[in-house]
């Protein structure tokens, strides 16, 4: 990872400095500037799996055990129609924070762009039977402030 | 290092915060634990957008939906919290509640593992 300052430079070297001696008193190991994460063969979901049929543990052996859960209430009936269906949601995540960008100062406040790479694959069972999908990833930059 | 006396508690951050995140040390956190738990609170249909607000708190964003053609347009609340820890790997929790002429009307939530409390209600099914 590099870090480089926009005037001098002297207190990012310090701070470059500083960083090597801790990461080497502390034993930390340093961030990780780029990497890749395993993630479900998203492709295989629409062959292997099927809906209203495959059970859970199909879909645990299709795309492993999954990172987290959680739940969704969707209204159904239409426009005059009043009623919800529930569905357990699985949930497969490949999120992870690669490195920063250069800070710059917007008025009063220090920006720090973040590189995040996200992706995320949700699970949808109607009880103990495979429902459908949803799969989303970004390629934006979240920011750090300092104030 | 020589620092302009009225920058100085800036940079003296700055700096805390660049440590933390190159030494892999350090854990970078933001938005608020989205409190799932309450869902079951609220009724769909019948709670109303201040319900909403009372139990969940005020959303970190909003935007709207529409689920299929026959299906109006719903107004969307998101609550969300994202944690990275030293190696840079990130955790994510997220929660987007349904909102229909002023009346709740359902959500989506998940979440990593590690951020779930135990008595995470609204079901889930774990493996």
């Amino acid at each position: 990872m590099s870090v480089r300052g926009t005037r001098g430079g002297g207190w990012v070297r310090a701070a470059a400095a500083l960083w090597l001696a801790g990461a080497l008193l502390a034993g930390c190991a340093p961030a990780p500037v780029l990497t890749t994460g395993e993630f479900p063969a998203l492709a295989r979901l629409d062959t292997v799996l099927q809906r209203g049929r495959s059970t859970r543990a199909d879909v645990e052996r299709l795309l492993g055990f999954p990172a987290g859960r959680g739940h969704v209430l969707i209204p159904i009936g239409g426009l005059e129609g009043r009623g919800w269906a529930g569905r357990d949601v699985w949930y497969y995540e490949d999120i992870e924070a690669t490195g920063m960008d250069k800070a710059r100062r917007e008025g009063s406040v220090t920006v720090i762009p973040l590189r995040v790479r996200q992706q995320v694959l949700l699970v949808l069972f109607d009880g103990p039977r495979f429902d459908g999908y949803l799969w989303f990833s970004n390629a934006q930059r979240g920011v750090g402030h300092v104030r | 290092m020589c620092v302009e006396p009225r920058r100085a508690p800036v940079r003296r951050a700055l700096l805390l915060l660049i440590l933390a995140l190159v030494s892999g040390c350090g854990t970078m956190r933001y938005g608020v634990p989205p409190r799932v738990e309450r869902l079951d609170e609220l009724q769909p249909g019948l709670s109303t957008t201040a319900d909403v607000l009372l139990r969940l708190g005020e959303p970190r964003g909003r935007g709207a939906v529409r689920l299929t053609r026959a299906e109006p347009m719903r107004d969307v609340f998101l609550y969300e919290y994202v944690e990275a820890d030293a190696s840079g790997k990130a955790r994510l929790k997220m929660l987007l509640v349904l909102i229909r002429a002023d009346r709740y009307d359902g959500h989506l939530w998940f979440s990593d593992e590690l951020l779930l409390r135990p008595a995470a209600a609204g079901g889930g099914g774990g493996p």
